[in-house]
C-alpha cells in the first residue's frame, strides 16, 4: 500500500476523530462536576446525602460502561426521556467517569490536612469559603495527573459509543472498511490514532502523579 | 416484560460471560509473566519490548482491539468465532494490565530483601523463587482480583461483535420487549452480582495470604 | 602516618606471627554520578580482630563494608579475602560472588529478614539453597544459633512477633549459619532503642569473643572502645584516623575527628 492511500485514509479518519473528542468533552463536562458533587456526598455525615452518593459510585462502578450506555439510550425512553445518541453515550459515560472519579476528588480532598480547615476556621471562614479557597486549591494540585488518566481511559471508552451508532472513530473506520474492504488496514489506523492520543498523555499523567508524589515527600 | 422472563434471558448468557473472563484472565496471566519480566529486566533491549507491549495494549481500547482480531484479521482469511476473538483480544490486552500488577507486587518488596539474600549467597533464581516472590504475592493478589472485576465488565464489549454474553442477550431481549428500563438494570444488576463474590473471595485471599506470609510490620 | 595505607599488626598479641589479613580493602574508589563516596580507602582486617567504623553520615562508611561482599561493586579497588582477591578483575561472575558471599556474612541496620518466613526458616533457607545443606541439618543448625543467641523460643515465630532486637539477633543468626570466617555490621543497633540494641551489642561482644573476624559500622562509641581492637574513622569518603581505639577515642590527632567525637559526645 503507498503513502497516499494511508493519507487518504488517515484524512478519512479524521472526522471520526474529532466527535470522539465531541464525545470526550461532554462525558468530562457531565463527569467531572458530578464526581466531585459524589465524592462531597460519599463524605458526607449526613445518610441522606451519603446513600444515594455511594449507590451511584458503586453502581457506576460496579456495572460495565456498555450496559449504561443500553441503559440511557434503550431504557429511558421508557421514563419519557429519548435522548440522541451523542448525548446518551456522553451521560452514561459521564456518569461512569464521575463514578470512578469520585474516589480520585476524595483522596484529593482528605490529602489537605485537617489543620488547614482549622485554620480556616478560626479565621473566621465560612464552611463553602474554606473548601472552595482553602482546601480545593491544594487537592486540586493532587487530583490533576489522576484525572488526567481518567480522563485518557474515557476518551478511549467513547469508542463504545460504536454501539449506539455514534459517527465516532471506530464507527467511522469499520463503516469505510465495509465499503473498501480494507478492514484491517482502518482499523489498525484506527488503533493507532487512539493509542497515539492516548499513550503520549498517559506518560504525562504517570509522569506528572509521580513528580507529585516526590514534591510531597519531600 | 416480566422479572423472571426478564432474567432468564438474560442469565443464558452468564456461561459465555464467565468462559471470556475466566479465559483471557488465565491467558492473561500467564503470558504476562514473560512480559513483567522483560519489563523489569536488566537488558535495556527487553524493558523497552515490554514497556512497548504494555503502552500498546493499554492505549488501544478493547472494543477496538476486538474488531482488529474479528474484522481486521479476516482480510487475511483468518477467521476467528466472536467467542475466541473476544479471548484472544482480552487475553492480550490483560496480560498488559496484569503484568503491570507483577510489577507492582515486585516493587512492593522492599529492596533490603533483595540484599539480604544477595549476601547470603542465593542464587538469583533462588532469591526471586524464595524471597522475593512470596511476599510480592502479597501485592498482588489483591491487584488481581480487582483487575478479575474490571475484565467481567470490559467483557461486555464481546457483545459488539457478536458474543452472546449477558450484554448481548439483554439487548436481544430489550429490542424483543421493548423493555429496556427494567432488561438493562437487571444485566447491570447481574454484573454487580457476579462481582460480589469475587470481591468477598479476593479479600479472602488477601487476607490469608498476608496473615500466612506476615508482612513486614 | 599515612591515612590510607592499611594499618600495622600492632594491635594484636605479641609473638604471633603476622598472618595476611582475613580481610583486606585494597585502593577501593566507589563512584556515584561522578562523587567519589569513598575515595582510595586501603584497610585490613586481620583474623579474630574487631575492627570498627565511625564517622559523620554520608561519610562512605557503608559504601565501604559493602564492598567487602560486593554488594557494592567498587568502581576500582580490591577486596582480598584470606589475602586472595576475591573476584577476578572486571565484572564478577555470580558464582564468584555466591563464593565469597558465603565467607563473609552481613547484618543490616533494618534487619532485611524474610517476613514470610519464620525465624527458623530464615536462618535455614541460605543453608539449604547456597550450601545445600538438609533440611533437618539446616533446621539442627538453626535450633543451635537461635539458643547461642538466646532465641531458642521463638524458632517458629515470624519476624514481625519479635522485637527489634530480636530481629536482629536471628538476623546475626542467619548470617552465622553459613560459617562465615568475617562478619560484617552496618550500624547493627542503630534502629534500636538502647536498651534492644545493648541485647544485640552482647551477642556481637560474645561473637567477637570466640575470635570471630568482625567489620563493625557503628555509632556506639562504649561498644568501640571496649570490643574493638581497632578503630577507622571515617570522613568524606577518606580514612582521616585510625589505631588503638581508646587512643583515638580520647586523644584524636586529626581535626576532623576532635569535631565528630565532640559532636557526639555533646548530645
Ligand atoms: N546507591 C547510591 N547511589 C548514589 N549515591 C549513593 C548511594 N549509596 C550511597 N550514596 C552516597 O554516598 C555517600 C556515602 O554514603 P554512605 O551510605 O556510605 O554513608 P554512611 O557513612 O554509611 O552514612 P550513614 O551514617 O548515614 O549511614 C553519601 O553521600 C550517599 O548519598
Ligand atoms: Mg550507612
Amino acid at each position: 500500500m503507498t503513502n497516499d492511500n494511508w493519507t487518504k485514509l488517515f484524512l478519512d479518519l479524521l472526522p471520526g476523530l474529532g466527535v470522539s473528542l465531541q464525545l470526550t468533552a461532554g462525558l468530562l463536562a457531565i463527569g467531572l462536576p458530578l464526581g466531585l458533587l459524589l465524592a462531597v456526598g460519599i463524605s458526607s455525615k449526613d445518610k441522606i446525602v451519603r446513600y444515594p452518593a455511594v449507590a451511584v459510585v458503586e453502581v457506576g462502578r460496579g456495572v460495565p460502561a456498555l450496559v449504561l450506555l443500553y441503559l440511557v439510550y434503550f431504557g429511558l425512553p421508557q421514563t419519557g426521556i429519548t435522548l440522541d445518541a451523542m448525548p446518551a453515550a456522553m451521560i452514561g459515560l459521564g456518569v461512569s467517569f464521575a463514578a470512578y472519579t469520585s474516589e480520585v476528588f476524595r483522596a484529593g480532598i482528605q490529602s489537605v490536612p485537617q489543620g488547614q480547615t482549622e485554620a480556616g476556621k478560626a479565621l473566621g471562614m465560612s464552611g463553602g469559603v474554606i473548601f472552595g479557597k482553602v482546601v480545593m486549591p491544594q487537592a486540586l494540585k493532587i487530583v490533576v495527573p489522576p484525572l488526567l488518566g481518567w480522563a485518557v481511559i474515557y476518551f478511549q471508552a467513547t469508542s463504545l459509543a460504536f454501539a449506539l451508532a455514534v459517527p465516532e472513530l471506530l464507527s467511522r473506520a469499520y463503516v469505510l472498511a465495509t465499503t473498501n474492504f480494507q478492514y484491517l488496514n482502518m482499523l489498525s489506523l484506527a488503533a493507532m490514532l487512539y493509542a497515539g492520543v492516548a499513550i503520549p498523555l498517559t506518560v504525562l499523567a504517570e509522569h506528572s502523579s509521580r513528580r507529585d508524589a516526590k514534591s510531597r515527600t519531600a | 416484560m416480566n422479572l423472571p422472563g426478564a432474567f432468564s434471558s438474560i442469565a443464558a448468557g452468564i456461561g459465555t460471560t464467565a468462559t471470556l473472563t475466566i479465559s483471557s484472565f488465565v491467558f492473561g496471566a500467564i503470558i504476562a509473566i514473560p512480559v513483567a519480566l522483560a519489563r523489569v529486566s536488566r537488558l535495556p533491549l527487553l524493558r523497552l519490548i515490554g514497556g512497548t507491549y504494555i503502552q500498546i495494549t493499554r492505549g488501544v481500547p478493547p472494543i477496538v482491539w476486538l474488531f482488529v482480531i474479528y474484522f481486521g484479521l479476516s482480510q487475511f482469511k483468518i477467521h476467528f468465532s466472536s467467542v475466541n476473538a473476544s479471548i484472544v483480544g482480552l487475553s492480550v490486552i490483560s496480560a498488559g494490565y496484569i503484568a503491570e500488577i507483577y510489577r507492582a507486587g515486585l516493587n512492593s518488596v522492599p529492596s533490603g530483601q533483595q540484599e539480604a539474600a544477595q549476601a547470603l549467597s542465593l542464587s538469583r533464581i533462588s532469591s526471586f523463587t524464595n524471597v522475593t516472590a512470596p511476599q510480592a504475592l502479597v501485592a498482588v493478589i489483591p491487584l488481581a482480583i480487582a483487575y478479575f472485576i474490571g475484565l467481567l465488565k470490559d467483557s461486555a464489549v464481546a457483545s459488539v461483535i457478536g458474543a452472546q454474553d449477558i450484554t448481548a442477550m439483554a439487548l436481544a431481549a430489550s429490542k424483543r420487549s421493548m423493555d429496556g428500563l427494567l432488561i438493562f438494570i437487571l444485566a447491570g444488576a447481574v454484573y454487580l452480582i457476579i462481582s460480589v463474590p469475587v470481591a468477598a473471595f479476593g479479600r479472602w485471599a488477601g487476607a490469608k495470604i498476608a496473615a500466612r506470609w506476615a508482612v513486614r510490620a | 602516618m599515612d591515612a590510607v595505607l592499611p594499618h600495622s599488626a600492632s594491635s594484636r598479641p605479641q609473638g604471633e606471627a603476622p598472618a595476611a589479613y582475613a580481610a583486606e580493602a585494597r585502593d577501593i574508589v566507589v563512584e556515584f554520578h561522578g562523587h567519589k563516596a569513598v575515595n582510595n580507602v586501603s584497610l585490613g582486617v586481620a583474623k579474630g580482630e574487631v575492627c570498627a567504623i565511625i564517622g559523620p553520615s554520608g561519610s562512605g562508611k557503608s559504601t565501604l563494608l559493602r564492598t567487602f561482599n560486593h554488594l557494592q561493586e567498587p568502581t576500582s579497588g580490591q577486596i582480598l579475602i584470606d589475602g586472595v582477591f576475591s573476584v577476578r578483575s572486571g565484572k564478577p561472575t555470580a558464582a564468584e560472588l555466591m563464593a565469597l558471599r558465603r565467607k563473609v556474612g552481613m547484618c543490616f541496620q533494618s534487619f532485611n529478614l524474610f517476613p514470610h518466613l519464620t525465624a527458623a526458616e530464615n536462618i535455614m533457607l541460605a543453608q539449604v539453597k547456597a550450601l545445600g545443606r538438609s533440611k533437618d541439618a539446616a533446621r539442627d543448625r538453626a535450633l543451635q544459633l537461635l539458643d547461642r543467641v538466646g532465641l531458642a523460643s521463638k524458632a517458629d515465630v515470624k519476624p514481625s512477633k519479635c522485637s527489634g532486637g530480636q530481629q536482629q539477633r536471628i538476623a546475626i543468626a542467619r548470617a552465622l549459619a553459613l560459617d562465615p570466617e568475617i562478619m560484617l555490621f552496618d550500624e547493627p543497633t542503630s534502629a534500636l532503642d538502647p536498651e534492644l540494641g545493648a541485647e544485640v551489642l552482647a551477642v556481637m561482644r560474645e561473637l567477637a569473643r570466640t575470635g570471630m573476624t568482625m567489620l563493625v559500622v557503628t555509632h556506639e562509641m562504649h561498644f568501640a572502645e571496649d570490643v574493638a581492637d581497632h578503630l577507622v574513622f571515617m570522613a568524606d569518603g577518606v580514612i582521616v584516623e585510625q589505631g588503638n581505639p581508646s587512643s583515638v577515642l580520647r586523644n584524636p590527632q586529626a581535626d576532623r575527628t576532635r569535631k565528630f567525637l565532640k559532636a557526639v559526645t555533646d548530645r
